[in-house]
C-alpha cells in the first residue's frame, strides 16, 4: 500500500486550525482542507496534494458551510404533528424516535414479515454498506436505491460482462477520451472529478463526446455526436460495426480473452452506419470517424454517465460500451479503462452481509424474478414499491425508511410517488432538510453531514483509494446515518452485529488490511496496489473467465445474451400518432453545476447563481410558439404539466427540448414547497413497458412533450 | 523591477462550473448581491469551424490606469505598486460613481453595507504566499494569476489583458 505520511500543515493564522478531510457533498470524494476557528467551520478548500482533485473544488463543496449552519436544517428528531405535507412538527428525543420505529417494525415483522418494510437511500452519502447490513439483518430483501438507474446498473452490467466496473485511468495519459452521456466537468463522474478530465485534455487527449445537447465538452470535442435522445445503444453498435468491419480491433485480445466473438460479430453486423444514421440522426460518416478515432488512438478510455442508464437500453448500453473497451484492447491497460485494486479492507459486500439474507427471503424481493440483474445487485425498482403500498400486492408494504432520498422529486411519475408516500402507513426520512419527501414522513431523523463524522470515504469506489473523513463539528443532535442503522439494529435484536462507536466499526472494516482508524485518520488517503493486465494471470471474473461479449449469465437468465437496441416506448418512431399533440422529444437530465440532483436550492451562494429552473429550446422551435428567452413556459406530457424558464440556444436540435430535473422551492411556504410546479418527474412515465428488461431501470430521460407560454404577453 | 500582478481567465478552457464564484464568496464572506467574479454562458457560436459553448467571466482587471480610481470623489480607490487596485471601505461613501466609470461594468455594490466592492486579488492570501481563492479552486485550471509579463508569455498576447494593463483609462 502506498500512503502519504505528512499531515498537511498549512496554517492560515495562529488561531485557525486546518483539518484535512474528504468531501461528500455529491457522489464524489474530493480531498479538502477544512478551516476551523473557535470550533466553527470558517472555510473549505481543495487539498492540493490530493490525487483525485489536486486542490480543485466544485461550487457545492465550497459552499458547504452554508449547508452545515443553515437555519432550516433539521437538527433534532421530529414527529409529525399535523397532516402529511402540512409542515407541522414536534421535537422528540432520539430514544422516542428510535423506539417508535423499532416497535413499529417489530409489529410489522410479526404481522406481515420483514419484506413489508422497505429500506432505501438516494445517491447515498457513503452509508450504503451500513444500510445493507441493517436491511439484511432485518431480513428484508426490499432495498430501494437509485441504483436501478444510476451507477449500480453499471456495476451490474460490467459484473456479468467482465467481472467488475472498469474506470478511466486519467493519471496515465489517455490519448483519447470518449465521454458518453456525461457532463463530467460539472458533475461528479463517480470515481473522479472533472479536474482529471480537464487535465487529460490539457495534456492533449483527443475528445469524442456523445450528447444530444451542446455542453462545453461537446463544443470542445474533436468529434461531437449529437444523437437523437435515447438511441445511444444503436450508435455504439454502429461504432462497433465500423471497428470490426474495418479491422480496427485488437485481434490478439479478442482471440485470447473474449467469449462469443462470432455471435457478437453477427449481431453487430445488423447495425451498419447507414442504418444507424436513420435511427440516431448522426451522419454515417461521423459515426465512422468517431469509431476510427476511438479504436486507433492508444490508449483510449470511455467516460460514461448516468444518462444512458436511465432508459430502456440501460444494461445493453453499458454492455456494448464495455465490449468496445475490450475489443479495442483498452481494458486494464495504462490510460484505458482499468480495474483498480483497493486496499485489502473488508469489502462492501462482506460488510453489507449480503450472504446472510436467507434465500427464502431473497425470493420475496419485489420484482426479483422479473429483473434478475437487479436481484443480483440487491435492489428493487421503485414502482413495485409504490404498487405494493397502493394495492397491497403481491404483499403490503407498510413501512418505508428513506435516507438522503427525495423520490417525490427524483423518481418517475412523481404524482404516483406522492400518492404512495402519502398513503404508506409509516414513513421515516433521514435528511438535512424538510424536503417534499420528508414533509410526508411520520418521523424525520436529523442526519450528519460529512463534516460531522469520522468515516472511511469512498470505500466502495473503483479507483483503488480509501479516504479518511474527519469529524470536525457537531450540529444539534444530528447523527451519522451509519449510527442510525447501528442504534436501530441494536433495538431490533441485531446487537451482536453492531458496534459501540463509529470508530469501532471503522476498525472492523479496516481490520483485514492490518490497519486501524487511529493510524490512517490523519492521512489524505490509502491506496491499493496498482497493477495492469491482471487478466493475463487470472482471466476475468466471469463464468468463462473471459470478457463475455455473449453473456452466459444472461443466457441462463433467459435474456438476450447479446446487446441490442430497443426503441424508447414513447418516441416519434414508436408512437408517431402522438407527434401531432406532443411534437417534441423531451430530455430531462440536464444539470446545473451548482446543484446535486434535488439538493442545494436553499444554499444562498448557489441559488444566487442559478435562481430558476431552465428549459433549453432551439430558437426556431421557440419562435413557432411565441416563446422568448427568459419566458416562463409550460412543458406538458400525457402525465401532466410543469413550468420552467426558457433558454433559447442553437445547441439543441429543433426537435428536442431539454428540461432540468430536481427543482423544488425550499422557500415556498405552501403546496409542500411547490413540489409539482417545476418537477420534471411530473412529466415522466413509470410504465414497466419502458424498463430495462434485466435491471428494471426506469426511463427517466426521454419522452414526448408540447411547449407553450405560461403567461399572456402584454 | 516591481511585479505588476494580474488575473486572467483563458476562456477556451473555462467549463462554466461557477466554482470560482463560490470560492470568492467564501474567501471574502460575501452576502447575496456582490459577485466579484462572475461566470455566465455566452451564446453558442462557431469557433474554429465548429459550434462551441464558451463562458464569459468578468472580474476586475486591475487596470494600469483605473478609471474607477479617477472617478472616486473621496479617493477611496488606490493602486498599489504591485498593480493591485483596492477600495478602502472605510472611506467609500457609496456614491456609485466608480460603478458608472468602470469600462467593464464589473464594479459591485454591497447593499447591506452601502459600499462599492470588487476583486482585491485576495491580497490577504497573497501575503500568506497563496494564490487567489478562485485560482486554487478552478477545476479546469483556466484562471491564471501572476506578473503580467509572465502571463502574457504563457498565454500569448492575451488581448484583453494587454489592453487593460496598458491603455485603459
Amino acid at each position: 500500500m502506498e500512503s502519504k505520511k505528512e499531515v498537511y500543515s498549512m496554517k492560515a493564522d495562529s488561531e485557525e486550525q486546518i483539518i484535512r478531510s474528504n468531501c461528500r457533498g455529491c457522489h464524489g470524494g474530493c480531498g479538502v482542507l477544512v478551516h476551523v476557528k473557535e470550533g466553527r467551520i470558517t472555510g473549505i478548500e481543495g487539498d492540493p496534494d490530493f490525487p483525485t482533485n489536486h486542490g480543485a473544488m466544485c461550487s457545492k463543496g465550497l459552499a458547504f458551510q452554508q449547508l452545515v449552519y443553515h437555519p432550516d436544517r433539521v437538527i433534532y428528531p421530529l414527529k409529525r404533528a399535523g397532516k402529511k405535507g402540512e409542515g407541522k412538527w414536534q421535537r422528540i428525543s432520539w430514544d422516542e424516535a428510535l423506539d417508535t420505529i423499532a416497535n413499529k417494525y417489530k409489529r410489522i415483522i410479526k404481522e406481515n414479515g420483514p419484506e413489508s418494510i422497505v429500506v432505501g437511500q438516494g445517491t447515498g452519502r457513503d452509508y450504503e454498506t451500513f444500510l445493507y447490513r441493517f436491511a439484511n439483518l432485518l431480513r428484508t430483501p426490499n432495498v430501494l436505491t437509485a441504483g436501478h438507474m444510476c451507477y449500480v446498473s453499471r456495476v451490474g452490467a460490467t459484473l456479468v460482462t467482465c467481472g467488475n466496473l472498469p474506470i478511466c485511468d486519467y493519471d496515465s495519459n489517455p490519448g483519447c477520451v470518449m465521454v458518453w452521456g456525461n457532463n463530467a466537468v460539472w458533475t461528479n463522474p463517480d470515481e473522479y472529478t472533472g479536474e482529471n478530465l480537464s487535465r487529460a485534455l490539457s495534456e492533449g487527449a483527443r475528445l469524442i463526446v456523445v450528447d444530444p445537447r451542446l455542453t462545453y465538452l461537446a463544443g470542445r470535442a474533436d468529434i461531437w455526436l449529437q444523437l437523437r435522445p435515447g438511441t445511444d445503444t444503436a450508435l455504439a453498435l454502429g461504432m462497433a460495426n465500423v471497428i470490426i468491419g474495418e479491422g480496427l480491433y485488437d485481434k490478439e485480445f479478442v482471440d485470447k480473452y473474449t467469449h462469443g466473438w462470432d455471435e457478437f460479430v453477427k449481431r453487430v453486423e445488423e447495425y451498419p452506419p447507414d442504418r444507424v444514421e436513420e435511427i440516431t440522426w448522426v451522419p454515417a460518416e461521423k459515426i465512422r470517424e468517431a469509431a476510427r478515432l476511438y479504436a486507433t488512438t492508444k490508449p483510449a478510455c470511455i467516460q460514461w454517465g448516468v444518462a444512458i442508464e436511465q432508459t430502456i437500453n440501460c444494461t445493453d448500453n453499458n454492455r456494448i460500451l464495455t465490449d468496445m473497451m475490450a475489443i479495442t484492447g483498452n481494458l486494464d491497460i495504462p490510460g484505458g479503462n482499468v480495474f483498480f485494486t483497493p486496499p485489502p479492507i473488508r469489502t462492501v459486500s462482506k460488510f453489507g452481509l449480503h450472504r446472510d439474507l436467507a434465500p427464502e427471503q431473497r425470493e420475496k424481493q419485489l420484482g426479483g424474478n422479473t429483473y434478475k440483474l437487479a436481484q443480483r445487485v440487491a435492489l428493487v425498482t421503485p414502482k413495485l414499491v409504490w404498487d405494493a403500498i397502493l394495492t397491497g400486492k403481491p404483499y403490503p408494504v407498510r413501512a418505508v425508511q428513506l435516507h438522503g432520498s427525495n423520490p417525490v422529486m427524483t423518481r418517475a411519475n412523481a404524482n404516483e410517488v406522492y400518492k404512495a408516500l402519502s398513503q404508506v402507513e409509516f414513513l421515516v426520512v433521514s435528511d438535512f432538510f424538510l424536503t417534499p419527501t420528508a414533509e410526508l414522513a411520520d418521523i424525520v431523523l436529523p442526519a450528519s453531514t460529512w463534516l460531522e463524522m469520522n468515516y472511511i470515504g469512498s470505500f466502495w469506489m473503483r479507483h483503488g483509494y480509501i479516504f479518511p473523513r474527519r469529524k470536525i463539528v457537531q450540529i444539534g443532535e444530528c447523527l451519522p446515518d451509519q449510527m442510525m442503522f447501528n442504534e436501530l439494529g441494536k433495538r431490533l435484536g441485531q446487537g451482536e452485529y453492531w458496534f459501540d462507536t463509529m470508530e469501532a466499526a471503522l476498525d472492523y472494516i479496516l481490520e483485514p488490511a492490518g490497519i486501524t482508524w487511529e493510524q490512517i485518520k490523519d492521512k489524505p488517503y490509502v491506496k491499493g496496489q496498482t497493477k495492469y493486465r491482471k487478466y493475463e494471470e487470472r482471466g476475468f471474473s466471469t463464468p468463462t473467465r473471459k470478457v463475455e461479449l455473449y453473456s452466459t449469465t444472461f443466457e441462463q437468465w433467459g435474456y438476450d445474451p447479446l446487446p441490442r437496441y430497443r426503441e424508447i416506448p414513447e418516441s416519434p418512431v414508436s408512437k408517431p400518432e402522438m407527434t401531432g399533440e406532443y411534437p417534441y422529444i423531451l430530455i430531462t437530465g440536464a444539470r446545473a453545476p451548482v446543484f446535486f440532483h434535488s439538493e442545494h436550492r436553499m444554499i444562498p451562494w448557489l441559488r444566487e447563481i442559478h435562481p430558476d429552473p431552465i428549459v433549453e429550446i432551439h430558437p426556431r422551435a421557440a419562435e413557432r410558439h411565441g416563446i422568448e428567452d427568459g419566458d416562463w413556459i409550460f412543458i406538458e406530457s400525457p402525465r401532466g404539466k410543469i413550468k420552467q424558464r426558457a433558454k433559447l440556444t442553437p445547441g439543441i436540435d429543433p426537435r428536442v427540448v431539454s428540461a432540468q430535473h430536481g427543482w423544488w422551492f425550499p422557500e415556498a411556504k405552501t403546496g409542500n414547497h411547490d413540489w409539482n410546479k417545476s418537477n420534471v418527474n411530473v412529466l415522466t412515465d413509470n410504465d414497466p413497458a419502458g424498463y430495462d428488461v434485466a435491471m428494471g431501470s426506469t426511463n427517466l430521460r426521454v419522452l414526448m412533450c408540447k411547449i407553450y407560454p405560461a403567461e399572456e404577453k402584454s | 523591477m516591481v511585479k505588476e500582478y494580474a488575473l486572467i481567465v483563458n476562456t477556451r478552457d473555462c467549463v462554466g462550473c461557477n466554482a470560482c464564484e463560490v470560492a470568492c464568496k467564501q474567501e471574502h464572506n460575501l452576502p447575496i448581491g456582490p459577485r466579484w467574479i462572475k461566470v455566465y454562458p455566452d451564446t453558442p457560436r462557431e469557433i474554429e469551424g465548429k459550434l462551441q459553448l464558451r463562458y464569459i467571466v468578468t472580474h476586475c482587471m486591475h487596470c494600469s490606469r483605473p478609471s474607477c480610481k479617477d472617478a472616486c470623489p473621496v479617493e477611496a480607490i488606490s493602486k498599489r505598486d504591485d498593480g493591485i487596485v483596492l477600495i478602502d471601505e472605510e472611506l467609500c461613501t457609496g456614491c456609485k460613481d466608480c460603478i458608472d466609470a468602470c469600462p467593464l461594468g464589473i464594479m459591485q455594490f454591497d447593499e447591506e453595507r452601502g459600499v462599492a466592492q470588487k476583486c482585491d486579488l485576495c491580497v490577504a492570501r497573497l501575503d500568506r504566499g497563496l494564490s487567489p481563492a478562485c485560482v486554487t479552486a478552478c477545476p479546469s485550471h483556466c484562471i491564471h494569476f501572476g506578473d503580467v509579463q509572465e502571463i502574457t508569455e504563457k498565454l500569448g498576447e492575451e488581448k484583453l489583458l494587454v489592453w487593460y494593463k496598458t491603455t485603459a483609462s
